[in-house]
């Protein structure tokens, strides 16, 4: 306040002593845009050196009073050129200002360091808080999905806050995890638990994906590093935001065409299954019955064929979701803040599926003195979630199985409104019933009974994250700075299973079962990774020409992980849904409640030194040099030494590159070097030794046999990248082409038994494969003036992966794929479909020397089928910006990929017809001459080739659009400053080719999982 | 930065550490009960039961066993590798406690004791291995096995099968030595320790041996056969650990354990897998009171395998019993009529008969083929189901013929003497995973 007042009355005698002295004159003009003659509105015109100056009014039009004599005017306009004219005499000075060119600044990721003295340089790519903004998706990570190069990333579930498998240039491990690891504000975070972060948070996404980006963080990084980054206070003001947003989401087009009740009927009589052949004229228990029965009989077909109930709607639902926050930010020279509190509520499709968060941010920036700085990035999070039952899989339970395996004429309600679950059998009678053994057939009700789980159980959770990091700088000499962090990731959850003793579970329970009477669970989880990290940091420029940085640290983290779980059983009616209603067990109840709990731990020291040297402003050199000591390595193998070295050189700063003034930027990067993954166990170097018992006595057994040889994978990466920035910053984006091979991989091992090994087997560092792509990344300003600003970007990345070497062996079978030498990951294996032979109606299927058989044989099995992993990603948008209009549109996409499509193995097979079929199944084999996919009755419905499906698929991702109300019209409010109103459109296309509701998922196989809503949201941001 | 690579040393709060494992002999005990815990012997009864001609395919066989009583023996069978993996896991498991036990005082008799128990294991599992994966019992024979005498992960050979039979007997030996006079059926004992000297002596046909170390069970242990009122009993776990009745050593078996019976009958519902053979039940006189022991009927009236159909602790759980007194007196026997002692041979058969029959018909004397025809009846007709039958087969170069009516649901028929099969195959995995390892001859 002190310094505001000084600073005002230095100015006030200033104006005073100059109106006092000088004499003025006027000088006046228009501002106009080069090139196409445009007035600018709002541009600066200042007198150089002073505070003295105006703005262009609408028609870009000056005038300014200033003293007589030599003068300098500035004018200046955001996006565009400074332009400064010496005012001698003239009283008219228009000047036509052209696009800036200014010097792009580099991405200098700030490993280490949060004043960035010693920078990272490499392959890295950065997605901007715009980016990320109210996207209404409540993990960040899916957000990214598009955004930029060398990332694949594939959500898996529709449920509200659940995380995408993020891939960073490729799988690099088989069996050691493939997770980036994630930073936030300079400390690490557990990897797939984005829900209780708020990303509106965030002020950008940084992608490091080589070795000169990547090797510092050592044996944590093969698999890349995302680093994330919170807003911080600005000096100024304090600004004050409001953010509204509500929504609805909606489910997407499936491709699934299901039979009718009447479809179904006839089908079911036609495979003598279900009650469609129970109540059937042909089915031989009904013959010699009386006329009478048989016409009731044909009456509760007419009836059921005429339900037709519709169990999408009973399951799925149009979710709401809605958010609130609030954030503000300001400071002063000294102090600095950024305060924000968000509540999200997302309801998903699927009934009993929600998110409600609470996130609260604190960032705070405090000058001590001149040289000693404190910060703290604080976020405190609290959610509670609820899940479905069986989420994604095969399983009647699963609310998106059971929409489609429901059969048509099943009804949800009785007449009385009660639920119709359980079985439905027609009723006995003594005609048909005669010696018991002609009784009509009970068929359980698929739909009904799916949905008593949605009612009668439940399964919620509750969740609390806090991430703190604090840190001390302390400027010690002119160049050097120490710093000191502590950071905690504190996540905590609890799950809660229930189960009411009014299910049908309970119901259907053995009299001895101990879920007779319903059960209720409760699972506790906590995780806390702590890291103490100190850098010294020395910058010093030596004689104009070199500039040499100097990074050292130390960083200590430990991770430990506990859980803990009861079932209790026998609850009371009275409390059923409390923990307080359990019944105690006895010897004789079989109530006794099963408790179960562990805990792990490992912890990471490491040393590390980063070198940059830049000479003449062409040409750089990084290094890096890592060493990690983990408590998971074994023994022998305790130490990894990894190291990079990269070097840049700035090809538009040469002196023959003068001449090409379109060149605004021209860089070429490569980089070498190590980075590891430390994926053992925490104690699988040990050996260790467990309770065990011989006739009731209690003694000590071996567990686990450790390997003090274990120790991390491996990664060489190779980049050479282009970084460019052309025709006045209009074009720019970058182009990387990398190689990176992991060796030393954990394969499991098979040993000789004698060995005494549990298991007979252990993980060993062998084998090796190989990740090499391209990466393109392009923006491009098609027009950029200042009322029209249409840009257009795009990135597409190709990934080449391939096993080089397996150790032991040369391939091992994993479900319906294959590792083998010489393929990529996950490869589908699986025997190929050759088609339903027209004379027989059995399925056909190619041998091996490519005759076709009615044998299915695993023998035949074969990898021409692709992958799961989609090699080629990326994605491309547009936005469009006119006034304070802002349209914009990404698309995402993943190409060249196939999935196993276990769904369809379901709704077209026939061995399943006592659940609903897809329509397809209309056209089974009936008879000779029909020619037709779907195989005869009686065969065995086998995996293949049918069921492999092409999942590439073009995306839609996001549209927007908003609007910003202009300024003066705010203005006259006196303290609103911004408001801008928008809506937007989240999944609202998909192309592919794919049959099920959704081609993306985590993994190689489709089993009804969780799909992607489309969402339709609006909102609302106003400042103050 | 010593100070802070300590900073790494990290262990495990719910498993304990090799080095914090064993601190007491105290400790060390416990670490013997592990080792019996480790100790599974089912795969042998598994295997002979089913090869033989004891049993009798159920149509209730869901798939269980069916591959072995058709003789479908191939190296990826599940059974053949339980039984290498369980008989060398246990050999391991010994070898690591006699390897901590060294660190303790060698004279305490605690440390004795677990180490004797664990030469003891060590020689017991060598020995099955031995009859049930090596080509030729008489000692011989390079294709033996091999015979780890400390924890180590290798790819170790097959050994001489004369040296594995020293080893062995150097182990009992030395057992013997260690052990105290303590008897407990339910834990190595020096009893136990002679009669195996004595079942690894006649199957290399050392018959002196076999006669000397028999009889130091039979004449001096205090051991006595189970009566005529008692071989039920032998069957259900009814004497207590201590009593010199019968068993000289078992493998015992609480509630929620592995259940032997589960061989031959469903533990679930009771649906038959196996049941005893009609060639068998024939070999049993009416008054044979080891035909109600061995043989039941379900509630269906279907005959079925009641040797193990439990202790009363669940279905079909029981002890597991590795050395018989009854064993020893068949295996003097058998030695006796090698070496042409009939009277000797043939008292020790009607002594047993006399327990085991209401009137038993003496064995009369003759020459050395009807004795050992007499012999190898008794030996059946004691001894099914515990693992000896397919091997004594091959031992004495006899072939398997089931009856018609015993194989009516099997594919396996007749099994010639000398036949490849009669010799288990290495496990596949075993061979994957050892280089040196080689496969036994007829299997691939």
């Amino acid at each position: 306040m002190k310094i505001r007042l000084t600073a005002f009355l230095i100015w006030l005698m200033l104006c005073a002593s100059s109106s006092l002295l000088a004499q003025t004159r006027s000088i006046s003009g228009v501002v106009k845009e080069k090139g196409n003659g445009m007035p600018i509105p709002g541009a600066t015109v200042l007198l150089k050196g002073t505070t003295i100056g105006t703005i262009t009014n609408i028609d870009g039009v000056y005038s300014l009073e200033v003293e007589e004599g030599s003068q300098i005017l500035v004018f200046s306009f955001i996006g565009m050129e400074t332009v400064e004219v010496v005012a001698d005499a003239q009283s008219i000075i228009n000047v036509d200002l052209g696009n800036a060119s200014l010097a792009v600044e580099e991405v200098v990721v700030t490993a280490y360091g949060s004043k960035g003295k010693v920078g990272l340089k490499g392959a890295i790519t950065t997605v901007s808080a715009k980016e990320l903004d109210q996207v209404p998706v409540a993990s960040f990570d899916q957000m990214l999905q598009g955004k930029t190069t060398g990332l694949a990333i594939a959500s898996g579930s529709g449920q509200p806050g659940s995380a995408a498998k993020v891939l960073i240039r490729g799988t690099s491990s088989i069996s050691g995890g493939n997770t980036p690891l994630y930073i936030l504000d300079g400390t690490p975070i557990a990897a797939g638990d984005f829900a209780n972060l708020n990303a509106n948070d965030f002020e950008n996404v940084v992608v490091l994906k080589d070795a000169a980006a990547t090797s510092v963080y050592g044996s944590r990084a093969s698999n890349g590093v995302i680093l994330i980054t919170t807003k911080r206070g600005q000096e100024g003001g304090t600004s004050v935001n409001y953010r509204y947003q509500a929504g609805i989401s909606v489910k997407t087009q499936d491709n699934f065409e299901m039979m009718n009740a009447s479809e179904k009927l006839w089908f079911e009589e036609l495979t003598q299954k279900g009650v469609g052949w129970d109540l059937s004229l042909r089915n031989p228990l009904n013959s010699g019955l009386s006329s009478d029965l048989l016409n009731a009989h044909e009456s509760e077909l007419n009836r059921l064929r005429g339900i037709n109930t519709n169990w999408q709607d009973a399951f799925v639902r149009n979710g709401q979701t809605q958010s609130h926050e609030v954030n503000m930010s300001g400071g002063n020279e000294n102090t600095k803040f950024y305060l924000a509190y968000q509540n999200y509520y997302q309801e998903g499709l699927a009934q009993r599926s929600d998110l409600n968060r609470h996130t609260g941010r604190l960032n705070l920036d405090h000058s001590i003195s001149d040289k000693i700085r404190v910060g703290v990035s604080t976020t405190f999070s609290y959610s509670k979630d609820n899940i479905i039952e069986s989420e994604g899989g095969i399983a009647l339970a699963n609310p998106f199985a059971a929409m489609y395996l429901a059969n048509p004429y099943e009804e949800l309600y009785n007449a009385d409104g009660s639920l119709n679950r359980g079985f439905y059998k027609y009723p006995s009678n003594a005609e048909r019933n005669e010696d018991f053994s002609n009784d009509y057939s009970s068929f359980y009700l698929t739909g009904p009974n799916a949905y008593d789980r949605i009612v009668n159980m439940s399964n919620s959770g509750e969740n609390t994250k806090f991430v703190g990091v604090f840190n001390v700088e302390w400027d010690i000499i002119s160049g050097l700075t120490a710093k000191t962090q502590y950071g905690i990731d504190y996540g905590s959850g609890i799950y809660e299973r229930w189960s009411s003793p009014n299910s049908l579970e309970a119901e259907l329970a053995q009299e001895d079962a101990n879920y007779r009477d319903g059960s209720i669970s409760e699972n506790t989880s906590r995780r806390v990774e702590t890291n103490w990290t100190n850098t010294l940091d020395y910058k010093k420029q030596i004689r104009e020409k070199h500039i040499l940085g100097v990074l050292i640290g130390s960083e200590y983290t430990s991770r430990y992980n506990q859980s803990f779980g009861f079932t209790g059983y026998g609850l009371n009616s009275k409390l059923p849904k409390s923990m307080a209603g359990i019944t105690p067990g006895t010897s004789t109840n079989n109530y006794i409640p099963s408790v179960g709990g562990g805990e792990s731990q490992r912890r990471l020291f490491s040393l590390f030194t980063i070198l940059n040297y830049t000479f003449s402003e062409k040409y750089s050199f990084s290094g890096s040099l890592r060493r990690d000591g983990s408590s998971a390595f074994g023994q022998n193998n305790k130490f990894a030494i990894l190291y990079s070295g990269g070097f840049i050189w700035d090809i538009s700063r040469e002196g023959f590159m003068d001449n090409l003034s379109w060149v605004n930027n021209l860089k070429l990067r490569t980089s070498y070097g190590t980075t590891g993954n430390q994926g053992v166990s925490d104690f699988e170097s040990l050996t260790l030794w467990g309770t065990t018992s011989y006739n009731g006595e209690s003694g000590l057994g071996l567990s686990h046999s450790g390997d003090p040889d274990i120790k991390w994978e491996i990664t060489h990466k190779f980049n050479i990248g282009l970084d460019y920035n052309l025709f006045n910053n209009r074009l720019n984006g970058s182009i990387d082409v990398y190689n990176d091979m992991t060796s030393d991989l954990f394969l499991v091992q098979s040993l000789s038994s004698t060995a005494g090994v549990p298991g007979n087997a252990k993980r060993v560092n062998t084998g090796e494969l190989r990740n090499r792509g391209i990466e393109f990344l392009v923006n491009y300003d098609l027009i950029r003036n200042k009322t029209f600003r249409w840009t257009i970007n795009a990135n597409i990345s190709y990934n080449d992966n391939e096993v080089l070497s397996l150790g032991q062996v040369d391939e091992f079978e994993s479900g319906t794929s294959i590792v083998r030498v010489g393929l990529p990951l996950n490869s589908h294996y699986i025997v190929e479909w050759a088609g339903v032979n027209p004379a027989t109606g059995d399925p056909m299927y190619y041998a091996e020397d490519g005759s076709v058989s009615n044998n299915f044989n695993d023998g035949y099995r074969v990898t021409k089928f692709g992958t799961s992993d989609a090699p080629i990603n990326g994605g491309f948008g547009s936005s469009f910006q006119w006034k304070g209009f802002d349209l914009s549109a990404a698309f995402t996409y993943a190409y060249g990929y196939s999935r196993l499509n276990n769904e369809s193995f379901f709704q077209e097979n026939h061995n399943f017809a006592q659940y609903n079929m897809s329509r397809k199944m209309l056209n089974i084999w009936q008879k000779p001459g029909d020619v037709t996919e779907i195989q005869r009755l009686g065969t065995e419905r086998q995996f293949s080739s049918k069921d492999i499906e092409d999942s590439s698929f073009l995306r839609l991702r996001n549209v927007q659009l908003s609007y910003s109300v202009p300024s003066p019209v705010l203005k006259r409010s006196g303290f609103i400053k911004n408001v801008r109103i928008y809506g937007q459109a989240q999944n609202l296309l998909t192309w592919t080719s794919w049959s099920g509701f959704d081609p993306e998922d985590s993994n190689n196989i489709a089993t009804y999982e969780y799909p992607a809503a489309r969402t339709f949201s609006v909102g609302i941001d106003v400042s103050f | 930065m010593v100070a802070c690579d300590s900073y790494l040393e990290l262990n495990p709060k719910d498993s304990i550490i090799d080095e914090d494992a064993f601190k007491s002999i105290e400790d060390v005990q416990e670490g013997m009960i592990g080792v019996y815990a480790t100790l599974n012997t089912q795969a042998m009864v598994a295997i002979s039961s089913r090869a033989s001609d004891d049993v009798r395919l159920s149509e209730q066989n869901r798939g269980q066993g069916i591959a072995n009583h058709n003789w479908e023996f191939t190296s990826s069978n599940g059974e053949f590798y339980t039984m290498w993996m369980y008989m060398y896991h246990a050999i391991d498991r010994a070898n690591r406690m006699i390897e901590i036990s060294k660190a303790f005082d060698a004279e305490d008799v605690r440390i004795k004791q677990v180490i004797g128990e664990c030469l003891f294991i060590r020689a017991y599992c060598h020995s099955e291995l031995l009859r049930g994966y090596c080509d030729n019992l008489n000692g011989d024979s390079d294709l033996g096995i091999p015979y780890m005498k400390q924890s180590q992960i290798g790819q170790p050979q097959r050994a001489n099968q004369a040296a594995i039979y020293a080893d062995i007997h150097a182990d009992l030996a030395e057992a013997i030595n260690l052990m105290s006079g303590d008897f407990v059926s339910n834990t190595a004992n020096k009893i136990a320790a002679h009669a195996l000297r004595a079942r690894v002596a006649i199957y290399q046909q050392n018959y002196d041996l076999a006669i000397e170390a028999a009889s130091e069970v039979i004449d001096n242990s205090g051991f006595t056969l189970a009566d005529t009122s008692e071989v039920n009993d032998v069957w259900n776990d009814v004497f207590e650990l201590d009593e010199k009745i019968e068993v000289l050593f078992k493998r015992s078996r609480v509630e929620n354990e592995s259940a032997l019976g589960n061989i031959y009958i469903d533990p679930a519902n009771g649906e038959i897998y196996f049941s005893p053979s009609h060639d068998l039940m024939n070999q049993y006189t009416n008054d044979d009171y080891r035909k109600d022991a061995y043989f039941g009927l379900n509630s269906q009236g279907n005959d079925v395998v009641a040797k193990h159909d439990g202790k009363g602790v669940g279905p079909n759980i029981v002890d597991e019993k590795i050395l018989r007194l009854s064993e020893q007196y068949l295996i003097r026997a058998e030695a006796y009529i090698m070496k042409n002692m009939m009277t000797e041979a043939k008292q020790d058969l009607d002594l047993l008969r006399k327990c085991r029959i209401e009137n038993p018909v003496p064995v009369p004397i003759g020459d050395q083929t009807a004795m050992m025809k007499a012999l190898q009846d008794e030996r059946r007709r004691e001894m099914p189901y515990e693992g000896h039958r397919f091997i004594d087969l091959r031992r004495w170069g006899q072939g398997i013929k089931r009856l018609p009516e015993d194989s009516e649901l099997a594919s396996g028929v007749e099994l010639p003497a000398g036949d490849y099969r009669f010799i288990f195959p290495i496990p596949q995995n075993e061979m994957f995973a050892n280089d040196n390892m080689v496969q036994n001859k007829g299997y691939n």
